[in-house]
């Protein structure tokens, strides 16, 4: 059934991108428009499984296709869907889903409701992460926009209500408060990142995850001086998963661990400053998510840490077709251990039994990213992109890639126990060509 | 000599003064007869343009129409919204891809735009001064 709703969706998009750039409308009155977006990227790193085989001579399994249709059913009521899929890595797989879709009404400027599948709204492009033409970068810096939590905070199923309310000379604000529940998959890498918590010889799988509740609550300040705005956005998720193990049998005498439930409690907060003056815009975002787990059995006595990350972004449009960007970017895994030495010496203390960074891998807790991007406007729908990253440190990536190596140990049956291997200082690189109508 | 030659500067000067005033065209937002303003604000049209006031007073949708890319459109988005066309450009595409509204319907020519605007219940544009405008309401104008 999906496989058929993906040709159809490719079909029509296929077709659609056939015909003459702009916005179809079809019926009297511009009924119902349609717009769409098909990207093709590769991304190649010299060392490290970036989400997928980007090491081994690049992969071209990066990909985003979107189509929406919207249409004023009256004044006040607006209804819209959006089929998207993309394809990162080993993330996505063209799955087609449903991005957004939505009943909205307004009732005034500063009061209006919707109800549906609804963008959260984080930071300044949490909304628009998947359209690549909306800004000048490939990929948005990590610290703030990681791809291993995208689904997770992509979008929830519940109620909106937002608004803009002026502020005389104080400026404008605008708001929106969200409640209801996301979902993501059980192979995604969310839960695969919960798998990465645990020794790996245990083979802990997570999995039939449940979200209970999701509360989204953003504000932007546009300031009295023209380009300067300010934002505040949160979420919290709460969701329970249950966890089981299968021991890969290389360490003699591994517990044998019962079937059971983890519950995880997600508050994240981000705080954005932006500035746009002429053909320059500057951005600088920070972020910090807590993680609370519990667990009897999987992660007895619970676990509660902070990660953190935060960019600096500059952008400057020299003519019409050609922009040019850079930002810095430095993610923490956990803000107590930033520099990986505790992780290190559990791992030392326990011969990598009880997991943490085995020796010289301790840029495991970190990733600290240095961007040039070029953007090339081909044409108002075409759009070519080239991007170098200068990274240092193997936080975010997945181990589940193919992230890992053997270590010593005198636990296992061969004198050797599996662990994450993540080089440390390394490049990758990216290009991508993106139609939009 | 002397005296003629500053005299005949002195002609080209007004004559160039007087050219100039004559080229200096007004920009006006107009509106539909329906619209139930008989003036905006640059903060009220500003708001419009960038999808945050959808209905009007009485609950008619706000249906902001736009000039293709040229002279006008650029003179508007500046003097208006603060933008230019790029930026204006992606604003919507934003917009459109996150489902925060519809982008305004384009129009190449005004003649097209101020009979789209008369026509349409709640609907407002922008045109120069040199457009006919008898049909519909000026809600603002400005100098280019």
């Amino acid at each position: 059934m999906m496989k058929r709703t993906a040709i159809l969706f490719t079909v029509i998009l296929v077709f659609l991108s056939a015909q003459s750039a702009g916005a179809l409308e079809l019926g009297s009155e511009g009924q119902v428009s349609i717009h769409g977006f098909i990207t093709q990227g590769y991304l190649l790193s010299s060392d490290n499984k970036f989400f997928g085989d980007t090491d081994n001579g690049g992969t071209y399994h990066f990909n985003e296709r979107g189509i929406n249709f919207t249409s004023d059913v009256s004044d006040r009521l607006r209804l819209g869907i959006q089929f998207f899929s993309r394809d990162f890595g080993n993330l996505g797989n063209n799955d087609v889903t449903i991005d957004w879709a939505y009943a909205d009404y307004s009732f005034t400027e500063w009061a209006n409701f919707r109800a549906g599948k609804l963008k959260m709204p984080q930071g300044l492009y949490n909304t628009s992460r998947d359209v690549d033409m909306l800004r000048t970068s490939v990929l948005l810096p990590q610290s703030v926009y990681n791809e291993g939590w995208r689904d997770s905070i992509n979008a929830l199923n519940g109620f909106e209500y937002y608004g803009y309310a002026p502020a005389g000379k104080v400026g404008s604000f605008e708001y929106h408060f969200l409640g209801g529940v996301n979902q993501f998959e059980d192979d995604g890498p969310e839960m695969r990142l919960l798998e990465d918590q645990f020794p790996i010889y245990l083979g802990v799988d997570v999995s039939n995850n449940k979200v209970d509740r999701t509360y989204v609550g953003s504000v932007l300040w546009e300031s009295p001086l023209e380009g300067l705005s300010f934002g505040l956005s949160g979420w919290e998720m709460n969701f329970t998963a249950e966890t089981s193990s299968t021991p890969d049998g290389s360490v003699p005498g591994a517990p044998t661990l019962d079937p059971s439930e983890i519950e995880v409690t997600q508050t994240g907060w981000t705080t954005s400053l932006q500035y746009a003056v002429g053909d320059f815009v500057f951005s600088t975002e920070y972020n910090r998510i807590n993680y609370e787990f519990e667990d009897p059995i999987y992660v007895p006595g619970g676990k509660d840490f902070d990660s953190e990350g935060y960019y600096g972004m500059i952008t400057y449009r020299f003519t019409d077709w050609f922009e040019v960007g850079t930002y810095y970017s430095e993610y923490y895994a956990n803000r107590d251990d930033k520099d990986g030495e505790k992780a290190a010496q559990k791992w030392a203390a326990s011969e990598g039994l009880l997991g943490g960074y085995p020796p010289g891998q301790e840029h495991r807790a970190y990733l600290k990213d240095l961007a040039l991007s070029l953007r090339f406007d081909i044409t108002e729908n075409w759009i070519f992109k080239l991007e170098g990253h200068k990274m240092r440190g193997g936080a975010i990536m997945l181990n589940s890639d193919g992230n890992t190596d053997f270590y010593p140990s005198s636990f296992a049956n061969n004198g050797l126990i599996e662990g994450p291997s993540y080089t440390k200082d390394w490049e990758l690189y990216t290009a991508k060509v993106s139609f939009s109508f | 000599m002397m005296r003629m030659v500053l005299r005949c500067m002195l002609v080209a000067s007004i004559l160039c003064l007087a050219a100039g005033s004559v080229s200096a065209e007004q920009l006006r937002v107009i509106g539909n007869r329906s619209v139930p303003v008989a003036s905006l604000e640059q903060r009220e049209i500003r708001n419009i343009y960038l999808g945050k006031k959808k209905v009007w007073e009485n609950g008619m949708r706000v249906q902001f129409v736009i000039l293709g890319k040229g002279d006008t459109q650029d003179a508007f988005l500046n003097k208006y919204l603060k933008k230019n066309h790029n930026t204006f450009t992606r604003y919507w595409k934003k917009k459109v891809f996150t489902g925060g509204g519809q982008a305004p319907k384009s129009f190449d020519k005004e003649r097209d735009l101020v009979e789209y605007v008369e026509k349409t219940k709640g609907a407002i544009g922008f045109v120069t001064s040199g457009a006919a405008t008898d049909q519909v309401k000026i809600l603002s104008e400005m100098t280019i």
